[in-house]
């Protein structure tokens, strides 16, 4: 089942860039800081041929697909119709929780940095609705959406980026060798795991690409934004130091927090906060869609499978780690190891399966 | 057609309910800006009850309109706020630009981790935010104390701040570099200030009757978060040079005459050379100090300019080693010095066993100065 609205690689790698700044820095600043000291910025750089190397294996999963077959479909053919549907539901449960817990996600940046004292439902609600709405639609609006927003939110970080040149102190991010490659190392974790995420997105939305479609682009992609997210970061570290870094859970917009633009402007991180909700729209709603398209073989062609997942998603935002100590830890334990062992398992595993059996 | 009036309605109900999720117009508290009281030093001080909580606005543009100050006690921070909030008849308090957070010495001897905390968990302070610690004073002395009608404790901390912008005998630390000092070396330095009468004299009043005001006055020094000592200005010079923030100071020698002679510090760098034993233990520590200065005041036909170079190493090598040596003896790294070698020896530093910390107090130091007159202003006066 191809999609209906065809776009191109172009129109569909501005959604994942989009998509994933979300995760991207939700994770990397902290959690780099925190896995590798002040060898964050590194270990973001270290991490893309990683990266690289596991897009290049989910394209070359992609390209088994036979002509006007969707990865669905192929996913079934390779680990057998039933078990296929299976596991393909199974991957799609944990998508749509993964969206439930990206409009979470989104309401605790806006309580951590603009509203302390709000309640998270009031912006999971108009997110999650508007998300399930553009989600169960196809996917060309989401690529064409985001093929206008992505100059203006890497417009933003890069604007950002600038300011935050002077704050920077170059001790707080040298020496890196004094901590041996091992924190290095550890530190490339929440890069893949964020690169993992989006190249799984960029799979099953790749059914709808037309025209050619290199892998060069994609893997230029990674490494653009790769190194972006590793400027980003070390603007963070410098400011800060890694000690610091670590202890905050918004730390790009405590950075921002602190710019003062041409000594006239500043407190923009209310703005920046409102312009990163772009992402979490787009990012729910390509999860809801994906969720959605693999439960379908399970549930069948099912109307209601539209609205059934984006008000699950909704249900489980709300209930979802009320106390932001609980959500804490969800976000940088549970739920890097559970997308881990959906990526780097689940999928290879199916691919290994398909093999096994002489189906790919 | 039906398509057409089907995206105009979805348009206007996106249009309508976007305008009503304005924020403003709905909310009983909304607040206009010009309706509300910008708030811009914090100063916080010990009390039975827990913290006493004194707020300054800068003063305004206009004449007899002095700065808006407000106290308040309670159990925290976020609870003493409140109090002002509620008990202050005044338009809406905005702490969003607080800009100078004045902390007394009572209080810092007590600790300042729960303000730094404060600091971090705030949406409407800054990391950025310097602190000040105010020598044998409440805090709420000097935000309630400071200036007249026509100025108040916001700009005398901007003039502290600005001042110390250019100068190398202090340095105003924001609460991001403190609280990653503390977690870094246990131990920090913080910008401390004294409370004194103002230079501005009125010519109508006494001299007991000119505004008090702030002025820098050395460092603070923390440790595991509690003020541990002063460093007075002079020594500040050493941290200058021992920080890297070298900047324009003076210090006064002596001739050959007796006189006293000023000299400009303009620069200089510090230099540290570790010396390792074989097995990889540090033995001892190098600290070259190197200076420039010009001769500001004095005569140099009193003497030579050799002689006032040797003057010069001599304070400095006495200012430095002051401070060296209330680092080890307060056994706290304040001056980042692990930091320092750890860029210049990053391995042998990881592999140290004892780390720096348990080695330090007991390190041998050797301080060599080399200080350099680079100018003697407008008049020749080398012989």
């Amino acid at each position: 089942m191809k999609c209906d609205k065809p776009y191109t690689l172009g129109q569909l790698l501005a959604l994942c860039s989009v998509m994933a700044l979300t995760p991207a820095l939700r994770l990397l600043p902290g959690a780099s800081a925190a896995l590798a000291g002040r060898g964050g910025w590194l270990s973001i750089l270290l991490a893309l041929p990683a990266a690289v190397a596991y897009g290049a294996f989910l394209w070359r999963f992609g390209q088994r697909r036979r002509e006007g077959e969707s990865l669905p479909a192929l996913w079934q053919r390779a680990a057998g119709e039933t078990f296929g549907a299976v596991l393909l539901a199974l991957c799609g449960l944990w998508l749509l929780f993964y969206a439930a817990f990206t409009l979470r996600d989104s309401a605790q940046r806006l309580i951590d940095t603009v509203y302390p004292h709000a309640d998270r439902r009031l912006f999971v609600l108009p997110l999650g609705l508007a998300a399930a709405v553009a989600g169960s639609g196809d996917a060309r609006r989401l690529v064409r959406c985001a093929k206008l927003l992505l100059p203006l939110l890497l417009g933003a970080v890069a604007l950002t980026l600038l300011f935050a040149l002077p704050q920077m102190h170059a001790d707080n991010l040298l020496p890196v060798a004094g901590q041996g490659a091992r924190p290095i190392l550890k530190g490339t974790l929440p890069t893949l795991d964020v690169a993992a995420l989006v190249l799984v997105l960029l799979l099953f939305l790749s059914d709808g690409l037309t025209g050619e479609a290199r892998y060069r682009s994609v893997a230029g992609r990674i490494a653009l934004l790769g190194t972006l997210m590793a400027a980003l970061t070390a603007a963070v570290i410098g400011a800060f130091g890694h000690e610091l870094t670590a202890r905050l859970s918004q730390p790009y917009f405590s950075l921002v927090r602190n710019l003062v633009f041409f000594h006239s402007l500043e407190r923009i991180e209310a703005l920046l906060a409102a312009l990163w909700i772009f992402s979490d729209f787009l990012l729910t709603a390509a999860l809801l869609l994906v969720a959605r398209r693999c439960l379908a073989p399970l549930c069948g062609k099912n109307a209601w499978l539209p609205a059934a997942a984006g008000a699950a998603a909704l249900l489980i935002a709300c209930l979802l780690a009320p106390e932001a100590a609980v959500f804490e830890r969800l976000s940088l334990r549970w739920i890097p190891v559970a997308n881990a062992a959906v990526c780097l398992l689940l999928i290879p595993g199916v691919y290994a399966l398909g093999r096994l059996r002489k189906r790919l | 057609m039906i398509r057409q009036f089907r995206n105009a309605m979805l348009l206007s109900i996106i249009i309508i309910v976007g305008l009503c999720l304005g924020g403003c117009g709905l909310r009983e508290q909304a607040r206009e800006v010009d309706e509300l009281l910008v708030m811009q030093t914090m100063g916080l001080d010990s009390d039975p009850r827990g913290v006493l909580l004194s707020l300054s606005s800068a003063a305004s543009a206009a004449p007899d309109n002095p700065p808006v100050r407000l106290q308040s006690a309670g159990a925290s921070i976020t609870t003493a706020l409140e109090h002002i909030r509620v008990g202050a008849n005044e338009e809406d308090l905005f702490c969003a630009h607080i800009g100078h957070l004045l902390i007394g010495e009572a209080a810092a001897r007590k600790g300042i981790r729960p303000a730094l905390d404060y600091v971090c968990r705030s949406g409407d302070l800054r990391l950025s935010v310097p602190l000040y610690i105010l020598r044998e004073r409440d805090a709420q002395e000097a935000v309630l104390g400071t200036g007249d009608k026509s100025f108040g404790i916001c700009d005398a901390l901007d003039s502290v701040d600005a001042d110390l912008r250019a100068r190398g005998d202090g340095h105003c630390a924001s609460a991001a570099d403190i609280l990653r000092d503390l977690e870094r070396y246990d131990s920090a330095l913080v910008c401390a200030v004294a409370f004194r009468p103002s230079a501005e004299t009125d010519q109508s009043a006494g001299a007991e009757d000119r505004p008090q005001t702030v002025l820098p006055d050395g460092y603070a020094v923390l440790k595991g978060g509690a003020l541990c000592g002063f460093l007075d200005r002079e020594q500040a010079v050493g941290v200058g040079f021992l920080t890297g923030n070298t900047g324009i100071c003076e210090l006064t020698v002596t001739d050959q005459a007796g006189l006293p002679v000023t000299l400009m510090l303009t620069g200089g760098k510090c230099t540290l050379e570790p010396r390792w034993t074989d097995d990889g233990r540090l033995e001892a520590l190098g600290v070259q100090v190197e200076a420039e200065a010009l001769l500001a005041e004095g005569s140099a036909n009193n003497t030579s300019l050799d002689y006032l170079e040797m003057m010069l190493e001599r304070a400095l090598s006495e200012h430095v080693r002051q401070v060296l040596q209330l680092s080890k003896q307060w056994k706290a790294d304040f001056l980042g010095l692990e930091g320092r070698l750890e860029r210049l020896s990053p391995r042998k530093m990881r592999a140290l066993n004892p780390d720096f910390a348990v080695r330090w107090p007991s390190l041998p130091l050797t301080v060599s100065v080399s200080a350099r007159l680079t100018g003697t202003g407008d008049v020749e006066d080398r012989p």
